[in-house]
């Protein structure tokens, strides 16, 4: 039998309605042994107390159900956006609200580069800056000597200097879609849409998809998760091949390594009909910190990109609706097939319209497959309204909400996208909880930063980054926003039974606060403090 | 290295696009396709074909590649071409909703590719209810908008006719008919580097050889060599002029190369021209391509310059590609032109013109 601790906290928020307020939480074997008071191991033969804790409040360890692990793969590059960012290290990377700031950081970086490496920058975010767009000359400011490029915080757009620009072969003569020009017939730098920033993105060496595969980026999702009392974390859109599952296995099995992992497989990175048995075969090699099985699809685009699928009336300022990912019909048989080989799928759904196919495949597949306990997700499902809640509920399907997007982008949504009208019932929490849906909220870092509390505050406050509460009947209180981003989130990973509560039986894994969520003024919530997480009993402060 | 010449292929679900993909792979005529494919287990390679197969590799006997995508897109075009040796073309097959032209733009923007065109498929028998389709009409209706060709397949099913209106209405790329898949090769794919050898100044009109008035030996090719003209079902009416058939619409009426008078019989599908030797002045060709004759579809050419330079050009759909060459040992020509209306003698009319007017430009 292995050794007992018993964690001593100012106070401990359970979530298990038997307990809700403890003050001791005993530890054995990488599990909750007792939850109570400084004698709750007594019965147990007694335990050695750590006070480590003492001041701190404890909280079961937060669960994001939405997040790539690319968000540890960026640091190893500047960051220039406008929101502040803090690295996986703890740095806070202040956010820059003019160019030369942007051109001050980028000379840093490059005083700090060996001389054959390319500049490469990310997070930049022009809607957010009001002067002058960023163009090359900016960037040649920067250096001549180097590729220099930015990444639009979108990752659909960058700003490439002279030197990149060169080696991408692109000049003057250059007459490609998406290579922009200013009105002088110059290329001004700005490369648009993937296939202008292929050629430079090939050129410079920067892929995504081998950060994925890297120990190091996979350390970094840790470090960013510990930070922000994030024990379980999903990826959700891998590659899962057998050298990538090979470097999970490794990094997340080792002792030092703070977070379980729940990587869900890419379904269109491979034929339609081998994602069923190739997800079944990766749920086999599961371990208690790598659970695997589950399936990404996605159906629509971005909602500010004018490319999620909408329902009447559409976008307000004209634009035609967005694109399917997917063919709807494909959609359905793929659900249909995966429902049927008892695999979980969270579905990528932005548009109502998206949202409203997957709910009808999936009742399809239910009638044809029988219901098991699927818990389908919804993931953003950002205009999911009551009546489709309704048929969730019924349905058993889950919803993940984007809460983030009411801070970064419920402005835009309301002047440019999709109207006041639907704006204030975007990522409905509330009727979501009404209708009885099993809900969690996500930031899908590293689009928005992963830091649960502050995704809790948004969905709470629902304010947006002009400082106005878009749609206040939405808003739910603290305490759901916090069973949101634990049990909540635990439910939509089938995890429920292991984490996000602390309850007897279940993985000690705990965030550690500084100060009680449901004592501060809820408006407050964001600037909590998070002293780090306990993972499996080990302790891993920041 | 080489340009990687790319072709993707469009269309939405059942148009007949793993059809095309199965027959390219046949009747690859010597070229290595490299090809990447949406659902690699819908291909049906026959197993005497193939040479090698893995989970998601399929080597044919013929020196062709078949892969699933794997992976995203961009990932793809990146690892195609890594792969030594490179390919001579690759193919997209893209998804059902792709938007192709967005594909093909990667080929357009990364100097070691080059731009081989977009190939549309429609299905005769669903495609006026896809484009009703409040939920794909859009996507539908934007591959068949940025194609250099259209496919139209299951004519035996449905009224080509209908359909021809149809795609006319979205689009102004020519149409050819094809069953299962069985388009030919030459105009899907750029004209294999040796695709001028046979003639110095031959023109060919589907299995018909003209002659041309230059002067040089004349090999003649056997129609024989296009197994897809005799697999095609001919479409009535189409041996003659296709005023004939009864289109109505004011959407073509008044444009010359209108998609409406190409035929489904192979034999008349397309006619091929081609020349070797001389110089031509860069400025002239250039005003050809971007006045192209009635029908010219592709044209490929590794050209001497009258200014003691080389040239290697593509074009397709009405793009062109140009790229210095460092040397060149003789000028070779080939074009492709969609019948009836390429007139192969005419062209041949315009490349003397072309090669006189640099003899002007030379000898002022």
């Amino acid at each position: 039998m292995g050794k007992t601790v018993v964690f001593q906290a100012r106070k401990i928020l359970t979530m298990d309605p038997n307990r809700p307020i403890a003050t001791h939480v005993a530890v054995r074997e990488r599990r909750i042994l007792a939850v109570g008071g400084p004698d709750c191991a007594e019965a147990w033969g007694g335990a050695e107390i750590d006070t480590r804790f003492a001041d701190a409040v404890l909280m079961p360890g937060f669960v994001e159900g939405h997040a790539h692990l690319m968000a540890g793969g960026m640091w190893r590059f500047p960051y220039v956006g406008y929101h502040d960012r803090t690295d996986p290290d703890g740095t806070r990377w202040p956010g820059l609200d003019n160019i030369e700031e942007v051109i001050a950081r980028l000379r840093a970086a490059d005083a700090a580069l060996a001389p054959d490496q390319p500049l490469y920058a990310w997070g930049f975010d022009p809607i957010f800056l009001p002067t002058e767009r960023l163009n090359k000359h900016h960037l040649d400011a920067v250096t001549t000597e180097r590729p220099v490029v930015v990444q639009h915080s979108n990752f659909h757009l960058l700003t490439a200097n002279s030197a990149a620009l060169a080696l991408a072969g692109y000049t003057r003569e250059t007459n490609i879609h998406g290579v922009a020009k200013g009105a002088d017939g110059e290329l001004n730098g700005e490369l648009q849409e993937l296939a202008a920033m292929f050629p430079l993105m090939r050129r410079i060496g920067v892929d995504f998809r081998s950060l994925a595969s890297n120990p190091e980026t996979i350390t970094n999702y840790g470090k960013i998760a510990r930070r922000v009392g994030v024990t379980t974390c999903t990826d959700l859109h891998a590659e899962l091949g057998d050298a990538d599952l090979a470097v999970l296995l490794a990094r997340t099995g080792a002792e030092d390594f703070p977070l379980r992992l729940v990587p869900t497989l890419g379904a269109a990175l491979m034929p339609p009909d081998q994602v069923a048995p190739r997800a079944s075969a990766l749920a086999a090699r599961s371990t208690e910190m790598l659970r695997l099985g589950a399936v990404k699809l996605v159906l629509d685009g971005s909602i500010q990109g004018y490319t999620a699928r909408l329902r009447w009336p559409g976008h307000i300022n004209g634009a035609p609706n967005g694109l399917w990912v997917i063919a709807p019909e494909a959609a359905d048989r793929l659900i249909h097939t995966l429902h049927a080989a008892r695999v979980q799928m969270h579905i990528h759904t932005n548009g109502d319209e998206a949202s409203e196919v997957a709910i009808d495949a999936i009742e399809r597949a239910i009638q044809a497959h029988g219901d098991w306990d699927h818990r389908h997700t919804l993931q953003h499902g950002q205009m999911i309204d009551a009546a489709m809640f309704r048929r969730m509920a019924r349905l058993g399907i889950c919803a993940n909400l984007f809460a983030n997007h009411i801070w970064y982008f419920g402005d835009v949504h309301a002047a440019k996208t999709i109207g006041e009208d639907r704006a204030v019932r975007m990522d409905a929490c509330r009727s979501a909880l009404d209708e009885g849906v099993r809900m969690t909220i996500h930031s899908d870092a590293p689009v928005t930063e992963m830091a649960p509390l502050f995704t809790a505050w948004v969905a709470v406050n629902r304010l947006t980054g002009s400082g106005r509460c878009l749609g206040p009947a939405q808003r739910i209180a603290v305490d759901e926003a916090l069973r949101a981003i634990t049990l909540g989130a635990a439910y939509t990973l089938k995890l429920d039974g292991e984490i996000g509560s602390i309850e007897t039986g279940k993985r000690a894994d705990f965030a550690v606060l500084g100060d009680d969520p449901l004592a501060v003024d809820p408006a407050r919530l964001r600037d909590l403090a998070v002293l780090g997480t306990v993972s499996g009993g080990r302790v891993f402060l920041t | 290295m080489t340009p990687l010449p790319v072709t993707v292929i469009g269309g939405y679900l059942g148009a007949g696009k793993t059809s095309l993909v199965n027959h390219l792979l046949r009747h690859a005529d010597g070229r290595r396709l490299l090809v990447m494919v949406n659902d690699f287990g819908a291909l049906n390679i026959d197993a005497d074909l193939i040479e090698s197969r893995d989970e998601d590799t399929i080597t044919l006997a013929n020196g062709c590649i078949c892969c699933g995508m794997g992976t995203e897109l961009l990932y793809a075009f990146g690892d195609a071409l890594d792969r030594r040796p490179r390919p001579d073309a690759l193919i997209i097959e893209a998804s059902g909703v792709a938007l192709p032209d967005k594909i093909a733009a990667v080929a357009q923007a990364e100097p070691e590719m080059r731009y081989a065109g977009i190939v549309t498929l429609a299905d005769a028998a669903h495609l006026a209810a896809l484009l009703a389709d409040p939920m794909i009409g859009t996507q539908v209706a934007a591959a068949l908008k940025t194609a250099d060709l259209v496919v139209l397949t299951k004519g035996d099913l449905a009224d080509p006719a209908a359909a021809r209106r149809e795609i006319a209405r979205q689009s102004a790329a020519p149409v050819i008919e094809a069953l299962h898949g069985r388009a030919p090769v030459d105009l899907l794919l750029e004209p294999r580097d040796d695709a001028s050898a046979h003639s110095p100044a031959a023109a060919r009109c589907g299995g018909d050889e003209v002659v041309t008035q230059t002067a040089g030996p004349l090999l003649r090719k056997d129609r024989q060599d296009r197994p897809y003209s005799r697999q095609c079902r001919p479409r009535p009416g189409a041996q003659h002029d296709g005023q004939s058939d009864g289109q109505s619409d004011g959407q073509s009426g008044g444009q010359h190369g209108s998609p409406e008078h190409v035929g489904t019989d192979h034999s008349r599908a397309f006619a091929q021209w081609s020349a070797a030797g001389g110089v031509v002045d860069r400025a002239a060709l250039m005003a050809l391509l971007a006045a192209p004759p009635p029908g010219l579809f592709r044209f490929k050419g590794r050209l001497r310059l009258v200014d003691g330079g080389a040239l290697e050009v593509h074009m397709v759909g009405g793009l062109v590609d140009c790229r210095p060459l460092a040397h060149l040992q003789e000028t070779r020509a080939v074009a492709i032109g969609l019948a009836p209306l390429f007139d192969a003698r005419a062209f041949e009319r315009h490349w003397q013109r072309l090669r006189a007017a640099s003899l002007n430009r030379a000898q002022p």
